[in-house]
């Protein structure tokens, strides 16, 4: 495979992607499940309101 | 006033226009966060009054500070500056709807007992004149102590005069209990705050008479502001306090809201009054026939079959400009940038797989301007009232209808709309049930598949095959919802049921701006938020189904005498080439498990990028038939999907049981990670996201196998 | 002579005598002006009750209608 000015963009894009598509799905969701609700959210919450 | 810029609350009732005064005095000049550490959205924006930018909060629609719900608690909560961050606002306009005074005023006593300056603003005083009722504003201001401003937010004069009004404020702070508790109350109010709120707890000096009246109307207290160790005391005070208000012949839970409702009644009975009662009479009609136990229940499905049909139909002209548009500009691209990878990436990764998406940008705009419309009638809140004797049945609450409702435009709302459900039993079985509604997302996939297999048959004139297939899968989710709730209400535990109490707002025309401007704003999050994945995952997949670069072998007279599986006469090298790249590769590892529900490996594929988000399927699907395309050709989707053929066996890829099986397949998997996010959150467990990921795609899986089955045996 | 809100009659002007529910639906009705002493008048009684209490109309539950004594006006 030849690598030009084209490969080199696509292939930076793609890198720019993984990344942002590791924040979004992976690191994201795993800092907002640590987040603990303040409100009634049930027997599984220890407050009430 | 002073020329410094002001921390501005707006808090009242909900259906009072709060947020179209919100609207108007921020105009494009606002910004939607959440609420530290919940997901209730916080409205914030500025305006310029007087000359001077000022910072305007919406706060979510409340009838009490005595909170049960979480909306109402977040109302308190920034009223009394708890949220950190959030200074105690400057001043609280407490917006009521004067075709209702008496009750909105509730409010308004208990905002006027925190120690903020107030401005009342009678709202709707145009329905109010319609309705008969006339009010005099300063009669109102002098009873209560507060100014006291009457407009209708639909006018821009009005609004101009609520600046004129804000701007000349002398931020007075409004007398406190105006309403004059009698002595036995004050002394259990005093009782209280001395021995209990103020050494024992962090509540600010301005919202302990509140906090006191709450704890004796209530007998508990709320643990999240009090230290546990001293639960005792507080119980005991409580108690103590509660019985001094007994001794004094008062019902400690009734006592503060008599009290208040008799000093309104003094301030409104001079202040207003009711000269003719037309317009009532014109709703009780309306009411007459859209909540009656028989013609609700057809009226409500009838809105949904019109608003499902419209939806289907009236978008198709703007989808087929979207279409052309991306047709074109993928060839314009192709036409223009020197050959080579970018140029490929660009035209059937980027362009093909977000023009599959956009293209239903009017779908989902239809979709929510038809949500803000019923909303902005009054019609959601009959539709929960007819509903309710049914959800009860099947397990879930009147209350569950608004959120199943918002279900359609999107799961997450919906979610957090359950809030609304004060009992957890009701609350889990929404939640649970919820994802079931056809959501916006969905909407892509199923008006693919309609739109090229389901022929556009005409029926009873006004109704179309296609419409009506489109409103049975609406109808499909809203009945499996319906049977998991049924199922779910055997499993849980029954305990305290709620009643359904509800309050109908009168009829109205939508506010036409606030409707487009949320519709708007909604298909803006669509572009953008589902835009960025589509773009992302395209790419990705347009890089596994580009490599590794394999040559299609030459035919030769020798290759041609036994069968290659791996090499088809009549395939093309585009095509070849997919089906040997790491997506075909994988593609044909998952296919026999995908296989007995009628899908190939191109719909795996789809199916897997789909658990990111359901709409990214379409575009997974667009950019996998684009690269397969032969260089010149350039078609819809619909149309590469109608002519897929299977290269072993020569038939078409999708039959009509093919489409209804992915269509069940969509309809019925927990596809969306947003979702699963969601609920972790609102339950505080992996426990509910994890079963309900379990059932709903052990079920799809199912139900798409039957389908399937029998559907290609027919 | 008092009568839960559920056997009203539609049009019937009723006055809110006793609120006989969980105290939590107390809370939520006073709240909503459902107050004993209100006056109002029964717009729907079928199953569900639509309560018009002033300018506000409530949409109640008829398990909770059961438990709310008013009296004709």
């Amino acid at each position: 495979m030849e690598f030009d000015f084209q490969t080199g963009v696509a292939f930076g894009m793609l890198a720019i992607v993984l990344v942002y598509l590791t924040n979004r799905f992976v690191l994201t969701p795993i800092r907002r499940s640590k987040t603990s609700p303040d409100h009634n959210c049930g027997p599984d919450c220890k407050c009430e309101h | 006033m002073s020329k410094e810029p002001l921390t501005i609350a707006l808090v009242g009732n909900p259906n009072t226009g709060k947020s179209t005064i919100f609207n108007a005095l921020t105009g494009l000049r606002q910004k939607i966060a959440n609420y530290p550490g919940i997901t209730v959205e916080q409205k914030v924006g500025t305006s310029i009054i007087g000359g001077v930018l000022h910072k305007i909060i919406d706060l979510p629609g409340a009838y009490s500070l005595n909170y049960k719900k979480l909306d109402e608690r977040i109302a308190y909560e920034t009223l009394i500056g708890s949220y950190e961050h959030e200074e105690i606002p400057d001043l609280a306009l407490v917006v009521v709807d004067s075709s209702n005074l008496d009750r909105n005023l509730y409010l308004a006593t208990q905002v006027m007992d925190l120690g903020i300056p107030v401005m009342l603003i009678l709202n709707m005083s145009d329905v109010a004149k319609g309705k008969g009722i006339s009010i005099n504003p300063d009669l109102i201001s002098n009873s209560l102590g507060v100014p006291v401003v009457a407009i209708s937010a639909k006018n821009k004069s009005d609004i101009d005069q609520l600046k004129q009004k804000i701007s000349e404020s002398d931020l007075e702070v409004p007398e406190p209990l105006k309403w004059g508790p009698d002595d036995s109350l004050k002394e259990a109010m005093n009782l209280l705050i001395n021995e209990w709120i103020k050494p024992y707890t962090n509540i600010p000096e301005s919202a302990r008479s509140i906090e006191a009246l709450r704890l004796i109307s209530e007998g508990e207290f709320n643990n999240a502001f009090y230290q546990f160790e001293k639960e005792e005391k507080g119980k005991s005070t409580i108690k103590k306090a509660r019985e001094l208000v007994e001794k004094g012949g008062g019902n400690p839970m009734a006592t503060e809201v008599l009290s208040r409702y008799n000093f309104i009644g003094e301030c409104t009975s001079n202040a207003s009054s009711i000269t003719s009662q037309t317009k009532a009479s014109l709703t009780d009609r309306i009411d007459a026939v859209v909540t009656h136990k028989v013609a609700g229940p057809v009226i409500f499905t009838l809105v949904l079959l019109f608003m499902f049909q419209a939806i289907f139909s009236w978008a198709t002209p703007f989808m087929d400009m979207i279409d052309l548009l991306f047709v074109e500009g993928g060839n314009w691209v192709a036409n223009t940038l020197p050959e080579g990878m970018l140029n490929d990436l660009l035209v059937d990764g980027v362009i093909a797989g977000l023009g599959g998406v956009v293209i239903f940008l009017p779908q989902i705009l239809f979709l929510f301007f038809f949500i803000y419309v019923l909303e902005g009638t009054g019609y959601m809140a009959r539709a929960a009232f007819v509903m309710d004797g049914f959800m009860t049945k099947v397990g879930l609450h009147g209350r569950s209808v608004v959120p199943l409702m918002s279900g359609f435009a999107c799961a997450i709302p919906g979610i957090m709309a359950t809030r609304t459900i004060e009992n957890w039993r009701d609350r889990i079985i929404t939640i649970m049930v919820l994802p079931f509604m056809a959501c916006s997302a969905r909407l892509p996939v199923y008006a693919l598949m309609i739109a090229a297999f389901i022929p556009s048959t005409t029926i009873l004139g006004i109704f179309t095959l296609q419409g009506i297939t489109f409103f049975g899968l609406y109808i499909f989710g809203i009945v499996m919802a319906v049977l998991a709730a049924f199922v779910m209400k055997r499993i849980f535990p029954t305990g305290q049921q709620t009643p359904f109490i509800m309050e109908l707002p009168a009829y109205k025309m939508p506010k036409w701006s606030v409707v487009f401007q949320n519709t708007a704003e909604r298909g803006k999050v669509f572009i953008t938020e589902a835009g960025k994945i589509i773009v992302a995952i395209s790419i990705v997949l347009w890089f596994l189904a580009s490599f590794p670069k394999t040559e299609m072998p030459v035919l030769t007279q020798t290759d041609n005498t036994e069968y290659n599986s791996s090499f088809d006469v009549t395939e093309n090298p585009e095509s070849y080439q997919l089906r040997h790249s790491f997506a075909g590769q994988f593609g044909k590892i998952i296919e026999p498990v995908i296989e007995p529900l009628g899908f190939d490996w191109k719909i795996g594929i789809g199916l897997i990028t789909s658990f990111a988000a359901r709409e990214v399927m379409v575009g997974t699907l667009n950019t996998i038939y684009s690269i397969e395309e032969e260089d010149g050709e350039s078609s819809t989707l619909k149309e590469k999907l109608i002519n897929d053929v299977n290269p072993e066996t020569g038939q078409p890829v999708y039959s009509i049981a093919t489409a209804i099986s992915l269509m069940i397949f969509f309809a019925l998997a927990m596809q969306c990670m947003s979702t699963i996010a969601i609920v972790k959150r609102e339950t505080n467990s992996w426990k509910w996201p994890t079963a309900m990921f379990v059932y709903m795609t052990a079920l799809a899986y199912l139900s798409s196998f039957i389908a399937f089955q029998i559907g290609s045996n027919l | 002579m008092m009568h839960p809100l559920s056997n009203g009659k539609e049009g019937e002007e009723i006055v809110v005598r006793c609120l006989d529910c969980h105290c939590d639906d107390v809370c939520r009705l006073n709240e909503l002006g459902c107050v004993e002493g209100a006056q109002g008048r029964i717009i729907s009684n079928q199953k569900n009750v639509i309560l018009q209490l002033g300018e506000a109309r409530l949409a109640i539950a008829s398990t909770l209608a059961k438990t709310i004594l008013v009296s004709s006006k």
